[in-house]
C-alpha cells in the first residue's frame, strides 16, 4: 500500500479562534499553544472534523474517505489522516508595507522537515538572522528609511533588514502553492507575498507570538438586563486574518470489506473539491471566526 | 530548574504584599486598582510597553489608584518609581526592550490573581463594544 | 515627555502604511496631567488626522482593495450566504472603549488597520434589538432552553437564531469590512470631536479606566464612514429573518457607542456588482509614478544595499523604491570597494535620469567625512 502525502496550508481570512488555551492568562480565552514550544496550532482532528463535515459526498465516500462515523469507528480506520496544523506566517503589521508575513528559523526548519516527507528536498537552509535584524526577499515593502537608517519596524520592534537570496526559493514556492493559477489574482498575491515574507530571530518571533496576535474585547451581558449594555469585560485571543498554518495530509488507502474503493489519487481528487472555495476552522464560528482558504502543495 | 521557581516565587510574593495594602483601601480604590490589574496588560500588548507607561504616567491625580498600579509594578520589577521604568522601557538594545515587556506582563499576571484573590475585582466593566 | 522607544522617536506619518499601528504605538508624546490643556489636545487631534490620512493613502488602500476583493469572492462562493450593503448615514464609531493610549478607540482590523465592524457587535445588535423590541416569539424567553434537560420547553425563536448557553446561533454574522468600492465614499476614517463633561464617571469609582474622560476639554476621537459589507450565513428562511432584524436594528437603534447622539445608523441595500480591474494595476501606476520629493536628489548621500554587481557597474537600491522603478547605478572606479549584492554601499547622488519606465540614479563612493 502506498501513502501520498501532501502540505496542507490553511490561510486565515478572518481572525482564527484556533482552539481553547488555558484561561490563566492576562486573557481569558487564549487560542491553544503547543506546550514544548508555544507555536500556536490547530488540532488535525478539528482539521478531518471540518472536512468530513462539509464534504458533500455521498455516504460511502465520505466513509472510504474519512472512515465510518464514530459508532461504527471500530469497523476500519479512514484512508486520510491530518497532522497538526501548526503557525508558519504570522502577519504582523509594520509600518512599511501595511503588513509583514513574519516566521522565524525554526518554524521554517520544521517545515522543511515536512516538506521532505511530502517529497521536496530542493528548499535551501532558512535564513537565521543575528539578533535586531531580519531577513527579506525583497525590500520594495517593508523596508522604510529614517535618515541615513534604513529599518523594518514591525509593531513597536525596529530591525535591519537585509535581503537574502536563500529566501526566494521559499518565497516562490510557498506563493505558488498558496496562490496557484489560476485563481483569481493569484499573481497579485504571489508578489505582494515574496515583497511581505520576513524571517526574524526566534527569540523576536516568540515575543510576537506572545504579544502581537489579535485581542479582542467582548462583553460578557448581565442575563437580567434587557436595556442597559454595560458588562464585565473579557478578552478573546485569535490568530489574525492573514494567518498561515501549516499540517500534512497523508492519504494511505483503506479497502474495507463491501465498501466503495477509491484510490489515492481519486481521494486527492475528492480533498481538492471539498476544500473549495472556504471552510470554517476553530471556535465562535457564529461570528464570523475562523473563516479560512485551504491549499495543497506538494512535489 | 529551581531557580527560576524561586524567581517566581520571590515575585509573586512582592506582588502579593503589594495587594495585600491594598486591601485595606475603600471600595472604590479597590475596584480601580484591581481594574487596571486586568486591563493594563491588555493596554501593553495593543499600545506596546513604553506607551502604556507613558499613559498610566499621564493619567490625571484623579486615577491615583491606576498609577499606584504602574508603580507597584515598576517596584517588583526592580525599579525605584515609574519614570524610571518609562525611561528604561525608550532605551536600547531591542533585545531588553522585549524581556522588560515580558517581565512586566508575567509580573502582571500575578498582579491580575492578587486582584481577583485579594481585592475581589473580576474584571474591568465596559460597555458593549 | 516622549512616549516611544529612542530608536522610533523622529519617525513621522509618511514613514506608515498602516492606520491602526500608527493609532496604537506611535503617538509622540503623553502629555503630563499638568500639561491636560490645549497641547494635549492638539497632540492627540494630529494623531487621529495623521490616522484618517494613513487610511487613505494610494499603497494601503490598493493592498486592502485586493484582500477585500478575496473576501468578497470567498463570502459569494460560501454555502447558505448573503451579502448586503450597509451604508452609514452619518458616522459610525465601533469599539471606542477597547484598550488605547487614547481616551477612545475605534475598531480596527488588525492586519490592514481599515475599519470594519466585527460580527459579535452585529450579532449583539440584532439580539439586543430582538430583546427589547420585538414579542415574545423572538424576544428573549423566561428560561434558558437546556438540552439535556426533557421536561423543558422547546428553544424559542431567539434562541435558535442567536444560539442559547449549549448551542450555537443557527445564523453565521461575518465581520462587516469597510467597502472600498463606493465612489461616494473614498475615506473610511474621519477625525471627530467630543466634547463631554464626565465628572460623572469618576464618581462611579474610577472603574472605568483606561476609558475616562475627566476634563472638559475637546476630545479628538475616529470615526468611520462609507458602506460595509454585510454578509450572513444560515438556512434561507432564518436568514432573512435575520436580516430584516439587523436593517431594522441598524436604522432604529444604531451600532457601536454614541447612538443617542445619531451614530451608527445605517441603511442596507443589494450589493453593487465587482469592480473587474485585476489586482495590482493601479498599484503598479502609483509606484510608477512616485512623487518627486521622495527621490533622493544631486548630492544627497545615500546607504543603501547593494543589489548586483558586473565588471562594470553596481546596482544599488533606493531606500523607499522598487527597483523597477527607481534605481541607483555606480559605475566602478579604481577606488570602488568590493561592495557585494547584499552589502550596504554608502554613496552620493551625481545625476537623476528621469525615463518613463524608470528613474535612474548614477552615484558614486561618498566622500567619508561628509554628512547628507
Amino acid at each position: 500500500m502506498t501513502t501520498t502525502t501532501r502540505l496542507l496550508f490553511i490561510h486565515a481570512l478572518s481572525p482564527l479562534h484556533a482552539g481553547t488555551g488555558q484561561g490563566s492568562g492576562v486573557i481569558d480565552l487564549p487560542i491553544a499553544r503547543e506546550k514544548a514550544t508555544g507555536l500556536p496550532y490547530l488540532p488535525g482532528s478539528s482539521i478531518k472534523g471540518t472536512l468530513r463535515d462539509s464534504a458533500g459526498l455521498s455516504p460511502e465516500e465520505t466513509a472510504a474517505i474519512f472512515g465510518p462515523d464514530t459508532t461504527n469507528a471500530a469497523e476500519f480506520a479512514g484512508s486520510v489522516q491530518f497532522a497538526d496544523a501548526r503557525l508558519l506566517l504570522l502577519p504582523i503589521r509594520s509600518l512599511g508595507g501595511t503588513f509583514a508575513w513574519v516566521s522565524s528559523p525554526y518554524v521554517l526548519r520544521r517545515f522543511a522537515r515536512d516538506a521532505r516527507d511530502a517529497g521536496i528536498d530542493d528548499l535551501p537552509a532558512p535564513p537565521d538572522p543575528p539578533a535586531e535584524t531580519c531577513a527579506l526577499a525583497s525590500e520594495a515593502r517593508l523596508v522604510i528609511r529614517e535618515g541615513q537608517r534604513q529599518m523594518v519596524v514591525l509593531e513597536d520592534l525596529d530591525l535591519q533588514p537585509s535581503v537574502d537570496t536563500d529566501l526566494a526559493p521559499w518565497a516562490t514556492k510557498l506563493g505558488i502553492w498558496l496562490f496557484p493559477d489560476p485563481e483569481p489574482d493569484a499573481t497579485y498575491w504571489r508578489t505582494t507575498f515574496t515583497e511581505r515574507l520576513c524571517v526574524v530571530q526566534d527569540e523576536v518571533f516568540s515575543f510576537l507570538l506572545n504579544t502581537a496576535t489579535e485581542v479582542v474585547a467582548r462583553i460578557k451581558l448581565k442575563d437580567d438586563t434587557k436595556t442597559v449594555a454595560n458588562g464585565q469585560l473579557w478578552y478573546e485571543e485569535a490568530l489574525p486574518a492573514e494567518s498561515i498554518l501549516s499540517s500534512m495530509l497523508l492519504i494511505n488507502p483503506v479497502q474495507a470489506p463491501k465498501r466503495k474503493a477509491l484510490d489515492g489519487a481519486a481521494i486527492e481528487e475528492r480533498i481538492k473539491t471539498m476544500i473549495q472555495p472556504s471552510l470554517q476552522f476553530g471556535g465562535k464560528a457564529t461570528v464570523g471566526r475562523g473563516v479560512c482558504r485551504v491549499r495543497l502543495g506538494g512535489a | 530548574m529551581p531557580d527560576i521557581q524561586t524567581r517566581e516565587q520571590r515575585q509573586a510574593d512582592g506582588v502579593f504584599q503589594l495587594v495585600s495594602r491594598v486591601a485595606a483601601r475603600d471600595q472604590a480604590y479597590k475596584q480601580a486598582y484591581g481594574s487596571m490589574a486586568h486591563g493594563l496588560p491588555i493596554l501593553i500588548r495593543s499600545a506596546g510597553l513604553v506607551q502604556a507607561v507613558a499613559f498610566v504616567q499621564s493619567r490625571p491625580n484623579s486615577q491615583q489608584p491606576q498609577k499606584d498600579l504602574l508603580t507597584d509594578l515598576a517596584i517588583v520589577l526592580g525599579y525605584p518609581n515609574a519614570d524610571s521604568l518609562g525611561t528604561a522601557s525608550r532605551k536600547p538594545p531591542l533585545a531588553s526592550y522585549m524581556r522588560l515587556t515580558h517581565e512586566a506582563l508575567a509580573a502582571l499576571l500575578w498582579f491580575k490573581r492578587f486582584a481577583q484573590s485579594v481585592l475581589h475585582v473580576e474584571g474591568s466593566e465596559g460597555e458593549e463594544p | 515627555m516622549s512616549s516611544r522607544r529612542d530608536h522610533l522617536q523622529s519617525l513621522n506619518k509618511n514613514a506608515c502604511q498602516h492606520p491602526g499601528l500608527w493609532l496604537d504605538k506611535f503617538i509622540p508624546t503623553q502629555p503630563q496631567p499638568q500639561q491636560r490643556t490645549g497641547e494635549d489636545v492638539e497632540t492627540k487631534r494630529n494623531l487621529v488626522t495623521d490616522t484618517a490620512t494613513i487610511a487613505s493613502t494610494p499603497a494601503v488602500l490598493d493592498l486592502y482593495r485586493c484582500s477585500f476583493r478575496r473576501w468578497r469572492d470567498t463570502l459569494t462562493h460560501l454555502a447558505d450566504t448573503e451579502l448586503r450593503l450597509a451604508t452609514a448615514r452619518g458616522r459610525v464609531v465601533v469599539g471606542i472603549g477597547n484598550a488605547s493610549v487614547l481616551e477612545t478607540a475605534i475598531s480596527l482590523q488588525r492586519t490592514y488597520g481599515i475599519p470594519y465592524i466585527p460580527g459579535s457587535a452585529l450579532k449583539g445588535l440584532a439580539a439586543a434589538y430582538a430583546r427589547q423590541r420585538l414579542d415574545d416569539t423572538w424576544g428573549k424567553p423566561a428560561t434558558i432552553y437546556d438540552p439535556d434537560d426533557p421536561a423543558q420547553q422547546p428553544p424559542s425563536a431567539y434562541e435558535l437564531l442567536f444560539g442559547a448557553t449549549s448551542t450555537a446561533g443557527y445564523v453565521t454574522f461575518h465581520d462587516a469590512l469597510w467597502y472600498p468600492d463606493d465612489p461616494a465614499h473614498p475615506q473610511s476614517l474621519a477625525a471627530d470631536v467630543l466634547t463631554v463633561h464626565h465628572q460623572a464617571y469618576y464618581n462611579q469609582g474610577g472603574s472605568q479606566a483606561p476609558t475616562d474622560w475627566d476634563s472638559p476639554m475637546p476630545i479628538p476621537f475616529l470615526t468611520a464612514t462609507g458602506s460595509f459589507l454585510l454578509a450572513l450565513s444560515g438556512p434561507p428562511a432564518w436568514r432573512s429573518r435575520a436580516f430584516e432584524i439587523l436593517a431594522a436594528a441598524l436604522d432604529q437603534m444604531g451600532v457601536g457607542a454614541k447612538t443617542s447622539s445619531g451614530y451608527g445608523r445605517m441603511d442596507l441595500r443589494s450589493l453593487p456588482p465587482t469592480s473587474t480591474t485585476p489586482c495590482g494595476k493601479k498599484g503598479e501606476q502609483t509606484a510608477a509614478t512616485p512623487s518627486p520629493r521622495t527621490i533622493p536628489v544631486v548630492g544627497q548621500i545615500i546607504t543603501s544595499n547593494v543589489i548586483e554587481r558586473n565588471t562594470q557597474k553596481i546596482a544599488i537600491q533606493v531606500p523607499g523604491h522598487a527597483p523597477e522603478h527607481v534605481l541607483a547605478i555606480l559605475d566602478i572606479q579604481a577606488d570602488t570597494p568590493a561592495w557585494q549584492p547584499g552589502e550596504k554601499a554608502r554613496v552620493e547622488v551625481i545625476a537623476i535620469e528621469t525615463g518613463e519606465q524608470r528613474t535612474i540614479l548614477r552615484v558614486q563612493r561618498a566622500p567619508k567625512n561628509r554628512k547628507s
